[in-house]
Parts: C-alpha cells; sequence; structure tokens
C-alpha cells in the first residue's frame, strides 16, 4: 500500500503532540484542581478564624446574646457600617487580615459599657438581623461568587444566631471542628467549622463546590482553547518542515523523471542526506548493472545482425544472379546455393533460439539424475550420418559412468553442439573420440577430435559468440554460437568449460560435471556461481 | 574492369562474383584479409569491393594500409553494421562508398559505375567521343546514331580505351583488366577485339602503338 510520508508524518506528529498535551493537561487539571481546593480551603478557614475573632472580641464586649447593649450596639453597628468596607471574599488574606486588624481595633476601641446591659434573644434576633442582612447586602462592591460563599453564627444554646444571606437555616455540618463536605439542594458545600474558645458559639463558613470547579473549568478550558488555536499552526509548521526534509526525494524523482531508458548515468548523490545516500548508491549500483546488461544485448544484436545479413545478402545476390543469367550451369550453381544459404541460415536461426531460450528460460533450471553417457549416445546416433559422409571415424569410450544432475535437455544441447563442432572443423577421414570418465569429484565429458585445434591465445576468444576460427571460417558452416551456448550450459551446471590439444593433435573439449556432495538442493549455489561467472567472462 | 572483391562468406562471394561477371567485371575473389591486403600491394585494380568483418585482418586496416600506400583505386565497403559511427568511421577510413547487407546487386553494380565514374574524372553516365556513345549501365554502344552490337569482352576493351582517350594502354593492362586470374588469356584475344571494334565502329579509331599497346587519339586537343 502507498502512503504519503508527509501526510504520515503530520498525522503521527499531530497526534502525539495531542496525546502529550492530554496527559500533560490531565496532570494540570488535576494539580489545578488540588492547588485550588488547597487554596479555597485556606481561604475558608481564615474567614472562619477572622470571624471568630469577631465573636470573640462581640463576646469580650457583651455585644452578644444575654449581654446586650441596644444603644451600644446601634453605635457600634453604625459606625461599623460606616467603617466597614466589605472588601470581596475572593480577594488576598491581607485584605481580610487588613479588615480584620482594623474591625479589631475599632471594635476594641469602644468596649467599654457594651457588655452592661442583656435583651431577650428575639429582640436581638430582630434587630440584629435586619442589620446584619443589611450591612451583608448593601455593599456596593459585591462579587458575583458572592452567593455561593455562606456563613453561619450558631448558639449551642440557642441555635442559629447569625448568617450570610446565602447560608441556609439549618446547620450546614454537623461536624464542630475543621473542614467537612455537606450536600445542600444538589450543591456541595465545602464548610469549615471553628468553636469559639468558651465552646458557646460555633461558626461555619461554606463555600460551594461550583467555584472551585468553574475556577479549574476556566484555567483547563483556557489551555484547551490555547492548544486548539496553536493546534492548526502546528500542523502548518510540521507540514512545512517535512516539505522542507522531503526536498532531496522531490529532486531525486526529478532527476529519475527526465531519464531515458537508456540514460543510466549515475544520480549524484550531492546535497543529499545520509538516510538517502544509501538508496541512491544502490540505485547506481542496479545502473551499472543495468548498462552493462544493455551493452551485452547491444553487442549481442550487432554481431547477430552481421550474422544475419550477411547470409541474407547472399541469398539475394545469389538469387538475383539466377535471375538474370542466360548461363544454365551458373543459374543451377546460383539455385544450389540459395538452397546452402537457407539451410544454414535455419541452421543459425535454430542456433540463436537455442541461446535466447537458455538465456531466459527457467524450464532448464530443473535438474534431476541424468545418466551422460546416455544423452552422448544419443547424440552421437543423431550426427553419426553427417561424420560417415566425411569418412570420419567416429568413437565412444565410457568408463565409470555415474549419473550427475543435470538438467537433461540442456546437456544433450551442450554434447550435440561440442561434438557437432568436432565433426565440422575435422578434414575427411579424421578422427573424433568421446569419453565419459567419472572420477572422485567429477563426471569427465572429453570429445577430442583431428581437425586443425585452436592456439592456446585463442582459447578465450574461441569462446566469444560469433567468433570463428580464422583457418576454418569460411569452409566450416558453423554460426559462431556454439561454443557460447557450451559456455552457458556448462556455467548453469557449474561446470568446468576446458579447451586443450587432442591427442589426435586437434582440439580437445572437455566439460567436468560436478558429482552431487549431498543430497542438498544447491540450486541455489549454482545460481550464484554461474552469476558470478558471468561477471568474470 | 578488374575488380577485387574481399568477401569472407561463401555464398555471398559467389554470389557477388557471377553477378559482378555477368556485368562484365573481371572479378578477383578473395576470402582473406590478409592475403588481400598482399594482393593489393602487388597489383592493381580498378575497383575494390572489401567485407568489413573479416576473420583475420579487419578490412578497416586493409583499407587504411591502402590509401597509406597513396593508392587511391575506389573502394566500396560491404557492411552488417547499419550504425551511424560504423558508416562515418569508414568513411573517413578512405571509403569510396558504403553498402549495407542485405543489397540488391543491382544497386551495387550501379554504385560501381557511379565509382568508376568518379575516378575517371567523368560526372555524365555515358562516355561520347567522335560519334560513339558508350552507356556503361546499359553495355551499349552507339555509333552515329545506330546501335552497335558488341560482345563483352569488345564493349569492355572499348570502355577502357574510351576511358582513357590520349593515353596508350598497354596489351597487358588490357589482358588484366579483362580478365581475373582464373581466366585463361589467348595470346591473341585482344588483337581479336580489336580487329572486331575496328570493323564495327570507324576503322581509324583505335591506333596500334607497335611493340606497346593501343591509344585512341584525342583529337580535340590537337
Amino acid at each position: 500500500m502507498n502512503y504519503s510520508l508527509r501526510q504520515l508524518l503530520l498525522v503521527s506528529l499531530l497526534s502525539a503532540s495531542m496525546l502529550i498535551w492530554g496527559i500533560t493537561a490531565y496532570v494540570t487539571y488535576q494539580v489545578t484542581r488540588d492547588v485550588v481546593a488547597n487554596q479555597f480551603d485556606a481561604e475558608l478557614a481564615q474567614s472562619a478564624k477572622v470571624l471568630n475573632v469577631f465573636v470573640e472580641s462581640l463576646l469580650r464586649e457583651g455585644a452578644l446574646s444575654g449581654h446586650w447593649n441596644q444603644e451600644k450596639a446601634d453605635d457600634l453597628l453604625n459606625a461599623y457600617a460606616l467603617k466597614h468596607k466589605f472588601k470581596s471574599k475572593y480577594k488576598s488574606k491581607s485584605a481580610f487580615q487588613q479588615w480584620s486588624e482594623d474591625d479589631g481595633l475599632s471594635l476594641r476601641s469602644e468596649n467599654a459599657g457594651l457588655s452592661a446591659r442583656g435583651f431577650d434573644q428575639t429582640t436581638i434576633d430582630n434587630q440584629l438581623w435586619p442589620i446584619f442582612e443589611g450591612l451583608l447586602q448593601a455593599n456596593e462592591i459585591g462579587h458575583k461568587y458572592e452567593k455561593k460563599i455562606a456563613f453561619q453564627l450558631w448558639s449551642k444554646k440557642d441555635g442559629l444566631m447569625l448568617r450570610s444571606d446565602s447560608a441556609p437555616k439549618f446547620a450546614f455540618s454537623t461536624s464542630d471542628q475543621g473542614f467537612s463536605e455537606t450536600r445542600i439542594n444538589n450543591h456541595v458545600w465545602h464548610v469549615f467549622n471553628i468553636t469559639n474558645s468558651t465552646g458557646e458559639y460555633i461558626i461555619r463558613v461554606g463555600q460551594k463546590e461550583e467555584i472551585r470547579a468553574e475556577l479549574t473549568d476556566e484555567i483547563s478550558s483556557k489551555l484547551v482553547t490555547q492548544f486548539l488555536i496553536g493546534l492548526p499552526f502546528l500542523g502548518l509548521v510540521i507540514w512545512f518542515i517535512v516539505g522542507l526534509s522531503l526536498k532531496p526525494i522531490n529532486r531525486l524523482e526529478k532527476a529519475l523523471a527526465k531519464r531515458e531508458a537508456s540514460y543510466l548515468k549515475p544520480l549524484s548523490t550531492k546535497r543529499l542526506p545520509n538516510e538517502i545516500v544509501p538508496v541512491v548508491n544502490e540505485i547506481n549500483n542496479l545502473f551499472v548493472q543495468l548498462e552493462r546488461a544493455f551493452e551485452h544485448e547491444r553487442r549481442f544484436t550487432a554481431d547477430a545482425s552481421h550474422e544475419l545479413r550477411t547470409p541474407l545478402a547472399g541469398l539475394l545476390t545469389q538469387a538475383h544472379v539466377a535471375l538474370r543469367t542466360t548461363d544454365e550451369d551458373v543459374r543451377k550453381q546460383a539455385l544450389s546455393r540459395i538452397k546452402q544459404a537457407v539451410n544454414r541460415m535455419t541452421y543459425m536461426v535454430q542456433q540463436l533460439l537455442t541461446f535466447s531460450r537458455i538465456e531466459s528460460n527457467t524450464e532448464f533450471l530443473t535438474k534431476q539424475n541424468t545418466m551422460v553417457s546416455r544423452e552422448v549416445v544419443h547424440v552421437i546416433a543423431d550426427l553419426e550420418p553427417e561424420a560417415h559422409k566425411k569418412q570420419i571415424i567416429m568413437e565412444f569410450v565410457e568408463d565409470n559412468a555415474v549419473p550427475v544432475i543435470v538438467n537433461g535437455p540442456l546437456v544433450a544441447i551442450l554434447i550435440r553442439n561440442i561434438i557437432d563442432n568436432a565433426i565440422k572443423y575435422t578434414p575427411a577421414k579424421g578422427n573424433v573420440l568421446i569419453t565419459v570418465t567419472g572420477q572422485e569429484k567429477y563426471l569427465q565429458l572429453c570429445v577430442e577430435d583431428s581437425g586443425p585445434g585452436i592456439t592456446p591465445d585463442q582459447y578465450e576468444k574461441s569462446l566469444e559468440r560469433f567468433h570463428r576460427c580464422i583457418e576454418t571460417a569460411s569452409t566450416a558452416k558453423g554460426t559462431g554460437l556454439g561454443f557460447s551456448i557450451v559456455q552457458r550450459i556448462a556455467a548453469i551446471h557449474n561446470a568446468d568449460l576446458i579447451l586443450g590439444v587432442s591427442q589426435f593433435g586437434g582440439l580437445k573439449v572437455t566439460v567436468l560435471f560436478p558429482l552431487p556432495v549431498r543430497p542438498v538442493d544447491k540450486s541455489w549455489q549454482k545460481k550464484l556461481s554461474f552469476f558470478h561467472i558471468r561477471k568474470n567472462s | 574492369m578488374r575488380l577485387l572483391l574481399v568477401e569472407d562468406d561463401e555464398i555471398l562471394g559467389d554470389g557477388l562474383v557471377a553477378g559482378l561477371k555477368m556485368e562484365g567485371y573481371a572479378v578477383d575473389w578473395l576470402t582473406n584479409g590478409k592475403l588481400a591486403d598482399e594482393a593489393l600491394k602487388l597489383n592493381s585494380y580498378e575497383l575494390i569491393v572489401l567485407d568489413l568483418n573479416l576473420p583475420d585482418m579487419d578490412g578497416m586496416a586493409i583499407l587504411r594500409a591502402l590509401r597509406s600506400r597513396k593508392d587511391e583505386t575506389p573502394v566500396m565497403v560491404l557492411t552488417a553494421k547499419d550504425t551511424i559511427p560504423d558508416r562515418v568511421l569508414g568513411l573517413d577510413s578512405g571509403a569510396d562508398d558504403f553498402v549495407i547487407k542485405p543489397f540488391e546487386l543491382d544497386e551495387v553494380c550501379a554504385r560501381l559505375r557511379a565509382l568508376a565514374r568518379r575516378s575517371e574524372g567523368r560526372s555524365a553516365p555515358t562516355i561520347e567521343y567522335k560519334g560513339i556513345v558508350l552507356d556503361p549501365a546499359s553495355h551499349q554502344v552507339v555509333y552515329h546514331n545506330e546501335k552497335v552490337e558488341l560482345s563483352q569482352k569488345e564493349f569492355e576493351v572499348l570502355s577502357f580505351l574510351m576511358s582513357n582517350i590520349g593515353k596508350v594502354v598497354s596489351r597487358s593492362r588490357l589482358e588484366e583488366s579483362l580478365y581475373s586470374w582464373e581466366s585463361d588469356v589467348e595470346s591473341n584475344t585482344v588483337e581479336v577485339h580489336i580487329h572486331y571494334l575496328r570493323k564495327k565502329l570507324d576503322p581509324a579509331l583505335i591506333r596500334t602503338v607497335r611493340g606497346v599497346g593501343y591509344i585512341i587519339d584525342n583529337e580535340d586537343e590537337s
């Protein structure tokens, strides 16, 4: 399946960023919630303590129930109302402290005679409540969170004495001291309880959970919005960077696209990242191999065209002569030459087909136990009439013939080419000796003739395609492909092909087929060695 | 006209020899490059037809050796290689013409005639002199607007002499031009051909230079 590296990187990097950010955001959310909770708890405690101090001082001045002095209380509350700066409970601790210090001081300064007389509970309540409530509400500097913060002043004897507007009329909490949580009308309240030093009064300051949740949510949502705004930018930056990093690949692609199949010069590795250089190097290696293969093919085509064009020219010329001549003898000779040329070209085409079949067909790669001597006998039976025409004495000697693992039809072609060659190049009344000998590591096939032979310095050349021996080139009807075919088949079988001088003074062709060492399939090794040979040849 | 053919392929060589003989050339055929090189050093030919792909000596090497000896004999190269670089290399090495195998014999003959014409310094396809019009392509001679029937050898002798107007052509040169190595040359054949030519055309056309050979005098210059 194909995919875009750029898209993959974009999606994966963005996903990874989102995941990491998500975890971070979650942790931050938790931490923020804890910190906010602590902060608010501290504030609750602070508020409760301030109120406690207030109650304590009221007690000391006798302004509370049982020690109530209406006159003093009015003065006190008026003064208190005037002086009182109702700061938001949401503000800093210092503001509380300032506030408490102020009140404390103002209260303390007018404490004489406050605890002179008492009132009954109802009077106190009736008088106190409106004042307090008025005070609590008649504040211009309010805050939207005020409703969510409440306090209660409880007397153990008389029950609820004082509460903020937002506070319920029943006890916030059953606890007398410390933090507690309570649920009222589906709202969770965090309550801090404190009992005054005499144990008569309990101050309860409560705060709705919502404040905390809202604050935490606000912080969290800000984080989320920031990230969501940042995400497209991050994506753009990634897209741009990845695009920039992939530029060398684009350049490479353009360089490759511009090429034609025949242009196989190596690609430049200049200005390429280290990660791509090995890829380009491998492509260049491939180019070198392709170039070599192309060159091979070009040479083959050129050679083959020459080998086919010449007999064609001969055919055409002879046909022309036959058509034009008035001399019957000349016409007959021309016609017999045409026949000869057609036979030769047929043979040539057969050899070319054999060669190309060996080059391309994989059917020849299946190998099995084969008696080479049996193949030799078949070939000799086919070619004997040819030898007989030239009165050539053909002999076959078999000694300790053992089976080898080869492709039968291929080896038959090899044997036919060698023996055919021997018969062609051996003059009339000559000798051709074929021996098959089993040796320690090899099965040796040997074909010796009494022909002109090849000088040792020509051995290598004579294995080239379309090479023909000088002395015999015009007389023997070779195609120059025989030895190439033999060489290829030998290479496919990992067999050695050796040229030498025969006991008759002619050419001796030896093929050494390796004997199977173990019954293990080594076809892959054979293929490898085949390539190895090809490279060197 | 004497021609050396160097071609290693038996059938093609044989066909060319037969075809060129029909055109009236005296053809020597060699299949071996080294032998051809030696033959060119010792003999003179009017035309050379050379195959490039020879088993022992490259045709191009023969060509270069020939030109290095200042031998200007027209050379037609036969080749199976049809690439431009091959042709350029061949022409640069001194070939006068290039024919790619397989070829039509007619084309080869026409090109050979053109080569011969050029080497004789003519550009017209026919040779005209004193009312005689000789057409090498059709092997026809017209004398005072009347067709004259000549044998092949007679035509060759006339053609050779008319190509060398004003120059004495030795008897051996004429014989060489008429016969290849294999043919048996009877001692008086050239005289016989000259005799018939004098009879069929103007008896005063060909003058005998005793002990040397024959000449068609150039009367335009005198």
